[in-house]
């Protein structure tokens, strides 16, 4: 039955994937495909968050007070990173707005972005492998949404 | 041959997974929601402001939880946690 249930949450997790990038473009702008995806994967952050401190509180055995405490201060980080994003964000407007080159702000946009993911990432690190299988799948496919909103940055 | 033993391990196997099984439905089930809305008629605005607010709502729950377990930021509000040893 286990076996089961995770075979089919890596099945709809892989469906996350392939659905997952059309919602990410918003059709307004590279900034704000950015920020939405910024703004999405904080609330995976926070998703995975509530997740693992229920399945503490239901079962102390699957999730120990040591992956809690270790998923909430990759998703305390994951937060900070994510307003550190969206700074590098309003500065990129600044400057576009003020004729400045956008060299330097590129760089830093990209930098936020990559911070973000590697915080999520880090999320995924504090969930020992098969504590909650189906959230390492998912955590993997927004990765690699990431990745391919890194790729696709119109800036 | 199915015994009544057989059923009860394996009602108690299963028992033992609910747990991981739930969590993950629970969080795939909401983080599918999460990634599949779209959010017509929005501006840039309002994209950076649910980034901030995504990401200041992570910052504040952790906070508390973080705090409760008996953990120190320092300074305040830079991210940087440690929890002190217990004194004897």
């Amino acid at each position: 039955m286990r076996q089961l249930a995770i075979a089919l949450l890596l099945v709809v997790g892989g469906l996350v994937t392939t659905a997952c990038p059309a919602s990410v473009k918003t059709g307004v702008s590279p900034i704000a495909d950015i920020a939405n995806a910024g703004g999405k994967i904080e609330d995976s952050g926070q998703a995975i968050f509530q997740a693992v401190v229920t399945a503490h509180n239901t079962s102390p055995t699957t999730v120990s007070q040591t992956v809690e405490d270790n998923v909430a201060l990759a998703v305390n980080k994951l937060g900070h990173a994510g307003l550190a994003l969206n700074t590098t964000l309003t500065a990129y407007n600044q400057a576009k707005a003020a004729g400045s080159d956008l060299t330097a702000q590129k760089a830093a946009v990209q930098a936020a972005l990559v911070a973000v993911s590697d915080f999520l990432a880090s999320i995924n690190k504090a969930l020992p492998v098969g504590t909650i299988q189906a959230i390492d799948a998912i955590v993997n496919s927004i990765i690699d949404i990431v990745a391919q909103v890194k790729l696709g940055v119109g800036l | 041959m199915i015994t009544a033993k057989n059923v009860t391990d394996a009602a108690g196997i299963i028992a033992a997974f609910e747990p991981d099984i739930t969590a993950a439905l629970t969080a795939y089930n909401i983080l599918k929601t999460i990634w599949l809305t779209v959010n017509p008629s929005k501006t840039e605005a309002d994209y950076k402001a649910y980034l901030q607010t995504a990401s200041q709502t992570n910052i504040d729950t952790t906070t508390a939880y973080l705090v409760a377990q008996g953990y120190v930021e320092t300074p305040a509000g830079s991210g940087n946690w440690t929890k002190p040893t217990p004194t004897p």
